[in-house]
């Protein structure tokens, strides 16, 4: 996958998103980005708070109306992108009720942090940030 | 123990309380239109974001677990927050992050034409009580190494059968106290309890998995991860659970998909 966040920014079209993998993956300087962003103290590690400030960002980002659930229309609000997306926010809904809760997105991105924080520190570092990217940059459908 | 208000030094649209954990579950309900919690001051124990305290903006509920006792500004007042969902590149950076696909969501100001203009409050956040490095690798919760019980249903005791042996298993018992019933979370996740560590018997994906004590080994059957009052499998993510949810001693406590029931619910 070529296709970067930025490059979506952009206003590119998302031509190159094949297969099952409906949302791109960052570019490797996009993802350094988001981690020194995120790392709000800059000590060099995303903690359990910063993650924390991280999820309620996406979040707010997506639950446009405030109603304490993401909902398919907030997510096909996106233009262009919006119903791939959605396909690949759907393995997040744990209870299967089209629509993502709170806790739903909470518990989903803790486990994604729990699987890129290698040592079990509670503590994400660039490099198992960048680690956890590589890992995913084969096959993203296989991971859970 | 009570929540308690303490509206003196809230700007409109945030409000402060306080929730104490002595060392079981607690919650509190949030008020209507609640946008955003964050912990302002530890009072006592560790607060873990979703380790030992966390919050659901859908139920509106407030939690604290594992002796965590914190002192929490509620916001409801969207305002100055809001980024809303009309940027395209957050939203799609959100999506992403959580389908999975990136661990991060975060987003530079301005590296995308972004308008989101003077939102540095969002990120820049104060959790000075995080930033003291002594928070570090230490366990949450029931981290004494003598250990403490865990209470599941009914009150009673998550307990290994007739004492710690590699392959006895978990059941709920009333609580006597004894090393058998005493855990200790281990910095790699693990669930430590008499030397041995709470396993998932043959490391079975299955609903209906039995808990065991096993030789700790750090595979992946051993690590645990605590979310609100759930103990979830780091492998199958399952939920530690007691069987047909029933409450008394003896009852196996296996693994079952997480449902938010009470018998998943354990606090320590």
């Amino acid at each position: 996958m070529k296709s970067t966040l930025i490059a979506i920014a952009a206003g590119l079209s998302l031509a190159g998103a094949a297969g099952a993998q409906t949302s791109p993956q960052p570019s490797a300087s996009a993802a350094r980005q988001a981690f020194e962003v995120a790392d709000l103290d800059h000590d060099g590690y995303v903690s359990l708070a910063e993650f924390h400030k991280d999820v309620l960002q996406s979040w707010r980002a997506l639950d446009a109306d405030g109603d304490g659930y993401i909902t398919r229309d907030e997510v096909h609000r996106l233009p262009q992108h919006g119903p791939g997306l959605y396909r690949s926010l759907q393995r997040a809904d744990r209870n299967g009720d089209g629509k993502l809760s709170f806790k739903e997105v909470v518990d989903a991105r803790m486990d994604y942090f729990d699987h890129a924080d290698t040592n079990a520190d509670d503590l994400l570092s660039l490099a198992e940030v960048m680690a956890y990217r590589q890992r995913n940059a084969g096959d993203t459908a296989t991971r859970r | 123990m009570a929540a308690g208000l303490s509206a003196g030094t809230a700007r409109a649209g945030e409000q402060f309380t306080d929730l104490r954990s002595d060392g079981n579950y607690r919650s509190y309900s949030l008020p209507e239109g609640t946008k955003e919690v964050e912990l302002s001051e530890q009072l006592a124990g560790h607060c873990r974001f979703n380790r030992t305290w966390g919050y659901d903006l859908s139920n509106r509920e407030l939690w604290v677990n594992g002796g965590c006792s914190g002192r929490f500004k509620v916001v409801t007042d969207d305002s100055p927050l809001n980024t809303g969902g009309s940027n395209v590149a957050v939203g799609i950076a959100a999506a992403a992050a959580i389908a999975g696909i990136a661990i991060l969501a975060s987003r530079n100001h301005g590296d995308d034409g972004d308008k989101r203009g003077d939102d540095h409050g969002f990120v820049g956040g104060n959790d000075d009580a995080y930033q003291d490095s002594g928070y570090r690798n230490e366990g949450y919760g029931a981290s004494g190494r003598n250990g403490n019980p865990i209470r599941g249903l009914g009150g009673y005791c998550l307990d290994i059968e007739g004492g710690v042996r590699a392959g006895s298993k978990a059941i709920l018992f009333r609580c006597t106290g004894g090393p058998n019933q005493r855990f200790y979370w281990g910095r790699g996740g693990e669930l430590r309890v008499g030397g041995l560590c709470l396993d998932v018997e043959e490391a079975s994906r299955s609903d209906g998995a039995r808990a065991i004590a096993w030789r700790c080994n750090g595979q992946r059957n051993q690590k645990w991860r605590v979310s609100g009052g759930e103990i979830r499998s780091a492998m199958s993510g399952k939920c530690l659970d007691v069987l047909e949810g029933r409450s008394r001693s003896g009852q196996p406590v296996i693994l079952w998909e997480c449902n938010g029931q009470r018998n998943q619910r354990w606090s320590w």
